[in-house]
């Protein structure tokens, strides 16, 4: 099982505006993103992200996709393809037949599976924009960890992929 | 005047952790800094980051960089600086600073609060970013949290040895 971390990110590292604005991350991207998630057949979310996510036109891609929503307080889900977890472990475990995983956000999820080890790979795809103030990448969790760069690709003319391996 | 601000973050985009250390930063960094302040012939940073780098050890010292006019920012009028420093006390002065010295490029480097202080002002015309393969959780941004959005245009990638990627921008205006 690999467990690989997905996100779009301002050149700053910020995910979102402060009011969860994530107009600025471009078609293209959203296409590699969502290629990515139907790939893997699943996709782990936290309920924030999870709210914001089924309100977007393009969620109908991933009416196939194996979703699971980590949660800690009791939370209701919009399908029932749609599971929830209380924990970045309780979702893997809910995914175990899978090859690959996606975790895509939002900051304190990514933080919390970075954390407690739980990731493999990470896709960056890089924006550009710097947002003064947002929501980050990784939020409320103090670790360091070093990655390999195992690819640097381009999206379009204006946005680069990168691509690591979580060393552990 | 054109301005460029390089700095080296984590690929989340932190500067120091939340006590300040810059360990998990590589020596590349230091040498592309190196590289850019004997191209511009000078260099801005904030008040802390002066005081920062004094502290380092391991050949890290902005007075190897003989020839380069280095001006710091400090809203402290009267702050005493070593020998061959400048004293500037906002972002127009340190450019304006410059400019009567001829310069017509200045390098911008760090920390947070400067670069945000340039942004929010919209004097940054480029951006050079050295990305340091490694996530760091909790930790100083490269911009202190302030109200500004800059749109930019990818220049140029680069893939250094160490892993680190080199992403330069223009700042669309």
């Amino acid at each position: 099982m690999k467990v690989i971390l997905y996100m779009a990110i301002s050149l700053n590292g910020m995910i979102a505006k402060s009011d969860d604005d994530t107009s600025w991350i471009s078609k293209e991207e959203w296409g590699s993103y969502s290629l990515a998630v139907r790939t893997a057949g699943n996709l782990i979310v936290g309920h924030r992200t999870y709210n914001i996510l089924t309100k977007q036109p393009e969620f109908s891609e991933f009416k196939e996709v194996k979703l699971v929503v980590v949660a800690q307080e009791k939370f209701e889900t919009l399908s029932p393809n749609h599971l929830v977890a209380h924990s970045p472990k309780e979702a893997l475990e809910l995914l175990g037949d899978f090859e690959k995983i996606v975790v895509a956000g939002g900051g304190m999820l990514n933080a919390s599976f970075v954390e407690e080890n739980l990731v493999d790979e990470i896709y960056i795809d890089i924006e550009p924009i710097i947002l003064g103030k947002g929501i980050p990448l990784f939020r409320d969790k103090n670790f360091e960890r070093k990655l390999k760069l195992l690819a640097q690709n381009k999206i379009t003319d204006n946005e680069v992929q990168l691509h690591y391996e979580v060393l552990k | 005047m054109k301005t460029t601000l390089y700095m080296a973050i984590s690929t989340n985009g932190v500067i120091a952790t939340e006590k300040g250390d810059e360990d998990f930063l590589s020596h590349e960094n230091w040498e592309k800094f190196c590289e850019l302040a004997r191209e511009f012939g000078n260099f801005v940073v904030g008040r802390k980051t002066y005081e920062a780098v004094k502290k380092w050890d391991g050949g890290y010292n902005f007075d190897d960089l003989v020839g380069v006019e280095k001006v710091i920012i400090s809203q402290d009028k009267i702050f005493k600086l070593n020998g061959g420093y400048t004293l500037a006390n906002s972002p127009e002065d340190a450019l304006a600073k410059l400019f009567q010295k001829g310069f017509q490029k200045v390098l911008i480097t760090g920390g947070a609060n400067i670069n945000s202080a340039f942004a929010k002002l919209n004097l940054l015309d480029e951006i050079i970013f050295n990305i340091e393969p490694v996530v760091v959780g909790k930790g100083i941004p490269v911009f202190a949290p302030e109200d500004f959005e800059l749109k930019l245009k990818l220049i140029s990638t680069e893939k250094l040895a160490s892993g680190v990627s080199t992403l330069r921008y223009s700042v669309l205006k």
